[in-house]
């Protein structure tokens, strides 16, 4: 069955006609032509996907389009792209597919110092899965971020 | 498919009445996986209860902690009031997948489930948790978590309730032990999960991955609680051997019988090294005998 | 200079292959056997599909030759009768909707009588099941040096060890896909892949076109590692004849659990060595026997096996040789290329062989190490003299120096003896790795590079080679703008499109900067010389010469060209695998620390060093990133990723299910580099992809073995197949060969 849901995107008004079974994942990459979070596995495991919704990092692969009816979506295409030069200088990125969602996280969490102080930054890292880089391209990435944005 | 949006928890329990085939869904970390292929999962009706803000209170009584069904892993982990009261809850849930999945998935859902990759329910057994009903035939109702888990689905059915909230005594602990050992050091289910609590000489001892789902292990809290001297993990291999039964894995033949005796060794010793830092008749020292 | 398109990709505006917008384009998927061998008795499409609405492709469909040939035509584009493997195509079928397209997969039931399967590769197959030739053997090869029998008579010791090593799964974050169309009569195939001139081969021999009548087109690629070598000639091939049958664009993405369970794995191997010793500890006989479990078809595995045997008697002088290697068919998913291709397989038998002969010997790993690692004037296995200008000495003595080794060492044995069930070790690998194709490999590529000066000034590289997180794209920008004197943001790499480039080889063989890049550099300086300017000119002058000769031949493009010339002037003999197997080594000395608990058998890697000679470094971050994304994927494999089969399919195919390393499973990493030029490199670049996935797995077992007094031979090194090993081990510990003492 199709619903119609609002709610807001990238922080204006949103409203789409959805079937109930469609993914959030699917409503942003299919219906609403943002591909930046990507499915790296369907499972929640990898966090290629990985959008805010009501201000909190999630796997949009595990969420349904209609869950966020009233809610607040944000997506990295919405992100400043000066925010991701310490990233970028770092080596955070090879192949970039698993990128936005890493990007998404690690800005949230320079958003949030209270967060930051309260837990180790490799910990609000593990959801991401990375093949390419070994990591330390993205803690180090991270790290600066959260310097640079701390100023 | 339907989805259904309540817009209290009242109405979500009437829905519940209504409608006996409907599935409750909060989080959506267990229901959603593969959702693309599940094609007869997308034929069913589901009620979302992850847009009722009443569900998300952490509310203190004076004996108990009472968690709403939307808490998720991830509030409990912010709450400093319970990392200081109960602290295995935040360890536990700093360990369950990751960040993304912890906050979305409540602990409500972790136990009704029954899933093995359920840790959540598992520490929850280990605090004597109670699981608080609402709604069905018999109204609101208290039930045991050890009466719930594994037969939550039949319970909620049978009863055609919700889950409102669940009940952690507060109590205070002297020993607190939370282990796990999966795939790998990160975002990973259990292989193997050890909950460990002593309060006034009672121990409450939880194990999951022996068995399809977590045990509480009577025989090996009452050999601790014997006081008998536990010289080496080999002195409580009988223990856990009558506590897990058969020790039978979900799948997988061949593997089965050396996975299930390499966890309960693993376990045995990982408790014996664990408890031998404050319980005196208990030396964690691995060298003597094969364990 | 910044990674070209790394904001792009951080940014979320990348387009990969699955985030390409099509018009009317519809889905297509495979469906695949359900059984590991047998003929296909019925296939029976369920009525609860309309089928009516469905394209359905089968092996009869196929215009040209059923096969995806990469060295052999053995393997089926589509199974007509026979399967040999679960997971074997049998079907395409296509629609407009991807969820219907998902749900008639399902819908199809294909019927095998079912023969009994080999699903043991170490054991030789019954007459019944032989599949391939007379004996199921893909490929054969034995290397001879000296006098083995005679040397092994002489020696002083004789050790002997067997080790193992299982599956692996690339896992790349973007899994396979393709997008295939025709357009004015071309067949047009975008997607996810390392080698564009690979799949155009397959799809004109598949489809029966003539090379005007394919064109592919590399998209963005979500890593490759391997995995994108070989498989994408099958799934290219697939695209395109469904959309040649449907008429419209039809796009193949896999979902995690097919592009697991159905695509090719790295090799698992079992090698065996009987090595004699002299009394200096002087290696002076290495009798080494390959065995590697190919899967159903042959696919690339005689290439992978001779990399093996070429590789397996490691960085060492090696005087009296024999080496054996032999590549079997089993019905499981083929095995394919994987970062190393033969090479870990080899080292991490031959440098944990390494150890367990120090042990005997009662000789410390490094010192066994100083005393045979190749000098300068030494001959390797196949007769190749090394001259190159690394001090491998040195190199491994810089390691161990970073890695604090010594002191370490009696860090250690305190801990040891205190802690309760904690036991760190710390232990090293020598490895090397050839670059570039085997012997005249490179020659029948004959790769060929174009740059052209474009009309608005700038100037475009024309090579196959793929970005897909390596940093080709920034290298090769960086080479070409270096050469000409030109600002880098002049320079662009025309996107790998095998209408418009001319072929330069695969990406793989860790030969791009070194190869490739070469012939950029060569390429612009043809480019000079067909612009008139000298040798020398700085970029302005180039600029204006440029400017010039458009005036005078407008529309005309002055295009700079390159095609490979051997360096070396000795000879490869192939049958015999002797002379001069590359044209360039590198060489690396990897050290990890680890600590294992006793308890539970997880054994975490805490520290690692890796020094490595790639020649020139042409840029130090995207070289690190090399290094650092090599280690993990071969910790990954040393310890956590197990591959779990059943009738020769995996059984795991699930990021929850099959662990590669998070964030929390690799250490720092600390890298250095040595640099050696090489001559015949692009700036002196040799190959960097691949050597540092070939130590670290011997490395780490090796730092166990310290740690535990144990053996552990045998990967993966998981938490429960660890405890198994330790259990071993008895309380007075284990001697140097293995026996307790």
């Amino acid at each position: 069955m199709s619903v119609r849901i609002e709610f807001r995107l990238n922080g204006r008004p949103a409203a789409v006609t959805v079937d109930e079974s469609l993914r959030l994942l699917d409503l942003l990459r299919d219906e609403l032509g943002l591909r930046g979070a990507k499915e790296g596995c369907a499972e929640g495991r990898c966090g290629a996907c990985c959008v805010l919704l009501d201000g909190l990092p999630v796997n949009a692969c595990l969420v349904l389009a209609v869950q966020v009816r009233g809610s607040a979506v944000e997506t990295i295409e919405a992100r400043d792209e000066s925010r991701l030069q310490a990233l970028l200088r770092s080596g955070a990125t090879q192949c970039g597919a698993c990128s936005p969602g890493v990007a998404q996280t690690v800005l949230w969490i320079a958003e949030h110092p209270d967060v930051a102080e309260s837990f180790a930054l490799e910990d609000l890292l593990a959801g991401h899965l990375c093949r390419c880089t070994g990591y330390r391209g993205i803690v180090e990435g991270a790290r600066r971020t959260i310097e640079a944005e701390k100023a | 498919m339907r989805v259904l949006t309540p817009a209290s928890f009242d109405e979500a329990c009437a829905m519940r009445a209504e409608i006996p085939d409907a599935v409750p869904l909060a989080g959506g970390t267990d229901l959603l996986v593969d959702w693309p292929t599940r094609f007869e999962a997308h034929d069913r009706t589901y009620i979302d209860l992850s847009k009722l803000p009443a569900l998300r209170r952490i509310e203190w009584r004076e004996d108990e902690l009472v968690i709403g069904a939307g808490v998720t892993l991830w509030d409990v982990r912010r709450d400093a009031a319970i990392e200081r009261e109960l602290p295995l809850l935040p360890r536990a849930a700093a360990r369950m997948a990751a960040l993304q999945i912890q906050t979305r998935a409540t602990w409500v859902g972790n136990v009704v489930t029954g899933s093995a990759l359920a840790d959540g329910a598992a520490v929850l057994l280990a605090h004597e948790a109670r699981i608080a009903l609402a709604g069905g035939e018999s109204g609101a109702e208290s039930i045991p978590l050890r009466d719930f888990y594994g037969d939550a689905d039949r319970i909620l059915q049978s009863k055609r309730a919700l889950v409102r909230a669940i009940r952690v005594p507060r109590r205070r602990y002297s020993v607190a032990i939370f282990e796990k050992v999966g795939l790998r050091a990160a975002n990973t289910r259990s292989d193997l999960n050890l909950t460990a609590l002593e309060s006034e000489g009672r121990w409450r001892i939880v194990v999951g991955g022996l068995t399809p789902r977590a045990i509480r292990c009577g025989n090996l809290e009452s050999r601790i609680e014997s006081r008998r001297s536990v010289d080496s993990p080999d002195d409580l291999l009988a223990a856990v051997r009558r506590d897990a039964g058969s020790g039978s894995e979900p799948d997988r033949s061949d593997a089965s019988r050396e996975t299930y005796a390499y966890r309960e060794r693993a376990l045995a010793r990982i408790l014996t090294t664990a408890l031998s830092e404050t319980v005196p008749w208990i030396r964690g020292n691995l060298r003597s005998g094969r364990a | 200079m910044d990674r070209l398109e790394g904001l792009s990709k951080l940014a979320g505006l990348e387009r990969y292959v699955g985030d390409l917008l099509v018009e009317g384009c519809w889905w297509g998927a495979t469906v695949r056997s359900p059984s590991p061998r047998g003929r296909i008795r019925r296939i029976r499409f369920r009525p609860e599909v309309d089928w009516s609405d469905f394209a359905v492709v089968d092996a009869r469909d196929i215009p040209g030759a059923n096969c995806i040939r990469h060295i052999e035509d053995d393997q089926p584009a589509l199974a007509l009768d026979r399967v040999r493997h679960v997971h074997e195509p049998v079907l395409l079928v296509a629609h407009p909707s991807r969820s219907a397209v998902r749900r008639a997969v399902r819908a199809v039931e294909i019927e095998v009588d079912e023969d009994d399967p080999v699903l043991d590769f170490r054991s030789a197959p019954r007459p019944a099941g032989i599949q391939h030739g007379t004996d199921n053997v893909f490929s054969r090869i034995t290397i001879e040096k000296g006098d083995l029998e005679s040397a092994m008579a002489e020696a002083a010791y004789i050790v002997e060890g067997v080790y193992e090593t299982g599956a692996q799964e690339h896992v790349c974050l973007e899994t396979q896909g393709m997008l295939a169309n025709v357009e004015d009569g071309v067949v047009v195939v975008r997607g996810s892949m390392q080698c564009p001139f690979y799949v155009k081969e397959a799809i004109s021999h598949a489809l029966a076109k003539s090379g005007d009548e394919v064109r592919v087109i590399q998209t963005p690629t979500g890593g490759g590692f391997g995995g994108k070598e070989d498989y994408p000639s099958m799934i290219g091939v697939h695209a395109a004849l469904l959309a040649q049958r449907v008429g419209h664009p039809v796009r193949m993405i896999y979902d995690r659990r097919e592009d697991m369970a159905a695509t090719p794995k790295r090799h698992p191997s079992r090698i065996r060595h009987r090595t004699g010793v002299d009394a200096n500890g002087r290696l002076v006989a290495q009798d080494v026997d390959i065995l590697l479990d190919g899967g159903a078809y042959t696919t690339l595995s005689p290439v992978v096996v001779s990399r093996a045997a070429i590789h397996a008697t490691g960085p060492y002088a090696c005087t009296n040789a024999r080496v054996r290697g032999r590549v079997v068919l089993t019905n499981s998913v083929p095995c394919g290329a994987f970062r190393g291709f033969g090479g870990p397989q080899a080292h991490f038998a031959n440098e944990r062989h390494m150890d367990v002969i120090a042990a005997s010997l009662g000789m410390d790993p490094a010192e066994l190490r100083r005393r045979n690692l190749l000098r300068d004037g030494d001959a390797t296995l196949t007769g190749q003299i090394i001259e190159d200008g690394t001090d491998r000495v040195a190199l491994m003595d810089r390691a161990l120096e970073i890695a604090s080794v010594p002191e370490k060492r009696s860090r250690h044995r305190e801990f040891n003896r205190s802690h309760a069930y904690l036991r760190r070790g710390i232990g090293m690998a020598a490895v090397h790795h050839g670059c570039g194709f085997t012997g005249d490999g490179e020659d029948r590529l004959d790769s060929r590079v174009e740059v052209a000066g474009l009309a608005d000034g700038a100037i475009e590289v024309r090579t196959a080679s793929t970005e897909m997180g390596q940093g080709a794209t920034t290298i090769l920008t960086k080479l070409a703008a270096d050469r000409l004197d030109f600002d880098p943001r002049r320079v662009r790499i025309a996107p790998p499109d095998t209408a418009r480039v001319p072929d330069s080889g695969p990406t793989v063989a860790s030969r791009t900067a070194m190869i490739v890049g070469k012939l950029v550099e060569d390429a612009c300086d043809d480019l000079r010389r067909r612009l008139g300017v000298a040798p020398s000119c700085d970029g302005e002058a180039l600029a204006e010469a440029l400017r010039g000769w458009h005036l005078a031949h407008p529309r005309l493009l002055p295009i700079g060209e390159a095609r490979y010339r051997r360096a070396s002037a000795q000879g490869w003999d192939a049958s015999r695998h002797r002379g001069d197997a590359y044209g360039a080594y590198s060489w690396a000395t990897q050290v990890a620390e680890v600590e294992v608990d006793l308890r539970t058998g997880v054994a975490r890697v805490v520290d690692f060093v890796s020094v490595q000679d790639v020649g020139r470094v042409l840029d130090r971050l995207l070289a690190t990133g090399q290094v650092e994304g090599g280690v993990a994927q071969s910790l990954g494999w040393a310890l956590l990723e197990q591959v779990r089969f059943d009738r020769g399919a995996m059984i795991n195919p699930s990021l929850t299910e099959y662990a590669v390393p998070s964030c929390r499973d690799v250490p720092p990493i600390r890298v250095e580099f040595v640099e050696s030029p090489y001559a015949g490199g692009g700036q002196g670049a040799r190959g960097l992809g691949e050597i540092p996935a070939d130590g670290p797995a011997p490395a780490i077992a090796n730092a166990i073995a310290d740690a535990t007094g144990s053996r552990p031979d045998a990967l993966p090194l998981t938490a429960e197949r660890l405890a198994a090993v330790i259990e071993l081990v008895p309380r007075g510990g284990l001697d140097g060969a293995g026996t307790p003492t």
